[in-house]
């Protein structure tokens, strides 16, 4: 495949310079001009890392003139719609990428999100791998490994632009998790760890009619529980409700559901499960075997013995704990700043529009501040490039054009809007390779709450100005259940509100290891993982008591803990 | 026959009754509680009140359903896939199955030949060798990609050519004596002799291609060349949130459809229910008729 693709290249290289030559004089000297600028980095190719002398000045903008075609593939994150006669192979984006720097792009195959993973695994252990692609932390390792990969690190340093190396630089460890032996592997696009900070959700109309103060401590956040239950918040007369919602994965950290996950809840009690943080003598350790969580599990059991918890939560997953929610059954949770948004809170709202979640900041057990943690990173891809490409810079000259386009606040705003949402079509998603301001949603809140107090949206790009429309819609008071699962997100009072508190108090904790899965990892960590939330849950559910968390301490570092630990700490020294 | 019952017997009759509805049950009423939420208004089935029955009536998901392009074109997959797919398959196993239900003497690498084929049972190249055979033989997105690796089931020749085997060897040694070759006795004795076996066979076929996903997945190259049951996958899987990118977050408020889902869940079944009531006798009789007879 790729080397009839090679063939095809050349073959049509050929025919351009006939075509080229043969139409005399001026147009020559074009051809001469622009031949040694597109065979400098073919040749640079060749030899693993580009040495900058041997080039031309790079220009980060700057168009193919031959016209080039790279091979990818595509992993569509959501349904793309298209306009009619437009396609992924059609579309502005590729008309812009042709017209703007020569490139056209060509998908080996395309599948949905969910089989990407599975997908990519298969090309890269028969090794049909395409020029330029996207793989996760995991795969990532496996290629640098192989030496499939091309090092970027000088090819970032002079093509990359200002704004995507600012990109960079923004998205949290997201260079450091693409460094390997100091070598720049990938370029991650991610976003900064804060949008996943833990906060608690809280059925406000309940707390005004109960008479009941926001929480501030850890034991608020009982009676709180406790209220809900026994004092029939929902006035029917029955005592069918519950006061905090706990989904069966636990926790969020690995792959776990967030409506109801229990990060937010163990921080209260300055535990981090399954973050790494740094112990008091300034190794790593595991935050789940640490003493803390003991407390914290001891009180769930107590919670869970006196009926605040759903009974049946060990079976459920996210989607059918959040039908509790829906149904006005359940007053509090712990989760994430999307919450209202998924498993959709706004379809509660319909059933009874009296429904209000609210965000809290989550709160400690003592009198020291509690600190939401995070993960170490929040990366969803890392784009890499086939060692055997010919043109590799061709990555960073489509990044900086999407940045471009998107982001440069010199760019035109038709041509923005022209390129980013088109009705209620999604036309940012045709692009393969975007990048984004890492802390782009924490942006939009300040920027509406800005535009509602001065009641002047002019200078909000189009998304903020759907987020503004929403919350606007909400304050005067026309809103319905999506305004108001938007409201909640990026309002005034919306769930961004609490992360920024946490972001200029500086309390959040990001967990200390982003380096890509270690062997022991890799081949236990499953094991663990497993182990630990039946452990947890068990204590939880009462079937075995608190003293289990110390069996299952010292059964996890006999299991290959000990040497995760030490295999984290040898990466910590090395890095 | 009911006069004749001991108590013994009575027990044991209701024991069984009450024993196969409660099977049929649990098969049964998972499918209704999808019916139900396919028609049921999405906020009510996010609260958990649509258990068999539906909660605020509504057509709107098949309404929905009946716009999803990519849905129809992966239904069109499916149906020339099993189209093509149970013919190949058919074709083959009573082409294998014929001659391997020879005695020795009259085909003598037989046994040879039936090894052959049962080792492929038992082993198989795996997932990458048969990626890049898929691959270097260009079938790759393509129909045929879904067609010819599981060209040959194995299990089905097995039952046929038991089938053929207890078919009285009188009625092809008298074809023989009439003048009739293998050809002729293949397809105008054995073969109208073998249908209800062959209804059998022809049903585990369909259903295998019916329900097979995971190869449209690996082979197929756009979710357009997908067959139903990979594009079923691929909405019903729970997303993975553990790293979401910049504009997700819009994406996040249309996944918790769920009344689509199960919308087109009970579409993309129903076919296949459809078939099983009128090749079910067969389904029975075939398989007895395979295994005991001697």
């Amino acid at each position: 495949m790729y080397k009839r693709t090679k063939a095809a290249a050349v073959a049509s290289l050929l025919c351009l310079t006939l075509v080229v030559s043969a139409c005399g004089g001026n147009k020559d000297k074009n051809a001469e001009s622009s031949a040694p600028a597109s065979s400098a980095p073919a040749s640079a190719s060749t030899s693993d890392s580009a040495s900058p002398s041997a080039q031309p000045a790079a220009d980060p903008f700057g168009k193919y003139d031959q016209g080039i075609e790279i091979s990818t593939v595509r992993i569509l994150k959501n349904e793309l719609k298209f306009q009619s006669g437009e396609d992924l192979d059609n579309n502005i984006w590729t008309r812009d990428l042709k017209d703007q720097l020569g490139i056209t792009l060509k998908n080996k195959w395309v599948v949905k999100a969910d089989q990407g993973a599975e997908k990519m695994n298969v090309s890269i252990a028969s090794g049909d791998l395409p020029d330029v692609f996207a793989v996760n932390a995991t795969q990532l390792k496996q290629l640098a490994d192989a030496g499939q990969i091309l090092d970027l690190t000088d090819l970032y340093q002079q093509y990359a632009s200002p704004l995507v190396k600012e990109f960079a630089d923004a998205t949290t460890n997201g260079l450091a998790a693409a460094t390997f032996g100091g070598k720049l592997m990938a370029f991650p696009a991610g976003v900064a760890t804060i949008d996943n900070s833990p906060m608690l959700w809280i059925r406000k109309d309940w707390l005004t009619k109960l008479n009941l103060a926001e929480p501030k401590t850890m034991d608020d956040v009982q009676k709180i529980a406790e209220a809900f239950v026994n004092q029939d918040p929902d006035g029917d007369g029955k005592k069918d409700t519950y006061g905090l919602g706990l989904n069966k994965t636990l926790v969020w950290t690995n792959g776990g559901g967030a409506f109801g996950s229990l990060e937010g809840f163990f921080n209260g009690y300055h535990a981090y499960p399954q973050s790494w943080i740094k112990a008091s003598d300034g190794t790593l350790a595991y935050g789940s075997v640490q003493p803390e969580m003991k407390a914290a599990l001891a009180k769930l059991q107590e919670m869970y013995k006196n009926g605040l918890i759903d009974k049946e939560f060990g079976v459920k997953d996210e989607n059918k704990e959040a039908e509790l929610a829906n149904s006005g059954k359940l007053g509090m949770f712990y989760g994430l700043m999307w919450n209202t948004l998924f498993p959709s809170l706004g379809d509660g709202r319909k059933n009874d529009p009296n429904t209000d979640w609210q965000a809290y900041p989550i709160v400690s057990v003592d009198g020291n501040p509690a600190n939401p943690q995070t993960p170490a990173v929040s990366i969803d891809q890392y784009y890499v490039v086939n060692k055997k490409a010919e043109h590799p810079e061709a990555l960073f000259k489509m990044l900086n054009l999407f940045a471009k386009l998107q982001f440069d606040p010199s760019t035109p705003k038709d041509v923005w809007q022209a390129h980013s949402k088109v009705g209620d079509i999604e036309v940012w998603g045709y692009f393969p390779f975007t990048v984004g301001r890492p802390d782009k949603n924490l942006t939009i809140h300040h920027n509406i709450v800005k535009a509602l107090d001065s009641k002047d949206p002019s200078s909000l790009n189009p998304e903020e100005t759907d987020a503004y429309n929403h919350s606007l819609a909400m304050e005067q008071g026309k809103g319905d259940p999506t305004d108001w699962a938007y409201d909640k997100t990026f309002g005034r009072e919306g769930s961004f509100k609490v992360i920024d508190q946490y972001v200029t108090g500086n309390l959040l904790k990001p967990s200390e290891f982003y380096g890509a899965p270690t062997q022991t990892m890799a081949d236990k960590n499953a094991t663990l993982l497993k182990m630990e939330l039946e452990t947890f849950t068990k204590i939880i559910m009462g079937g075995s008591s608190v003293d289990d968390f110390d069996k299952f301490v010292s059964d996890w570092k006999k299991l290959g803990g000990d040497q995760i630990t030490q295999e984290v700490n040898d990466w910590a020294k090395s890095k | 026959m009911v006069e004749h019952l001991t108590p013994g017997r009575k027990a044991f009759f209701a024991f069984n009754y009450i024993f196969l509805t409660l099977v049929a049950l649990a098969c049964v009423l998972p499918l209704l509680h999808v019916l139900a939420l396919s028609f049921s208004s999405s906020s009510a089935a996010s609260a958990g009140y649509v258990k068999l029955w539906p909660v605020e009536f509504t057509l709107s998901s098949y309404k929905y359903v009946a716009e999803q392009k990519a849905f129809l074109k992966s239904i069109g997959v499916t149906l020339e896939r099993v189209a093509i797919g149970v013919s190949v398959n058919m074709l083959l196993t009573i082409l294998i199955a014929y001659p391997l239900s020879k005695e020795t003497g009259v085909f003598r690498p037989r046994t040879w030949y039936a090894w052959i084929f049962v080792i492929t049972i038992l082993f198989n190249g795996g997932l990458i060798p048969t990626y890049m055979i898929v691959k270097y033989t260009a079938i790759m997105d393509t129909i045929w990609a879904l067609v010819l690796p599981a060209a040959v089931p194995v299990f089905n020749v097995i039952l046929m050519l038991n089938f053929f085997r207890n078919l009285p060897k009188e009625l092809e040694e008298a074809s023989f004596m009439d003048g009739a070759g293998h050809w002729t006795t293949l397809w105008r004795i054995y073969v109208p002799l073998s249908l209800p076996s062959l209804a059998t066979v022809t049903l585990f076929a369909t259903v295998g291609h019916w329900n097979a996903w995971f190869d449209g997945l690996i082979f197929m190259n756009t979710p357009d060349h997908y067959p139903l049951q990979s594009y079923l996958q691929t909405i019903i899987i729970n997303q993975d949130f553990s790293a979401m990118a910049q504009a997700d977050l819009d994406s996040l408020t249309k996944i918790s459809d769920r009344t689509v889902k199960a919308a087109q869940i009970f579409l993309g079944s129903l076919p296949i229910l459809l078939v099983y009531p009128f090749l079910q006798r067969f389904f029975i009789s075939g398989i007895v008729l395979g295994s005991v007879k001697e």
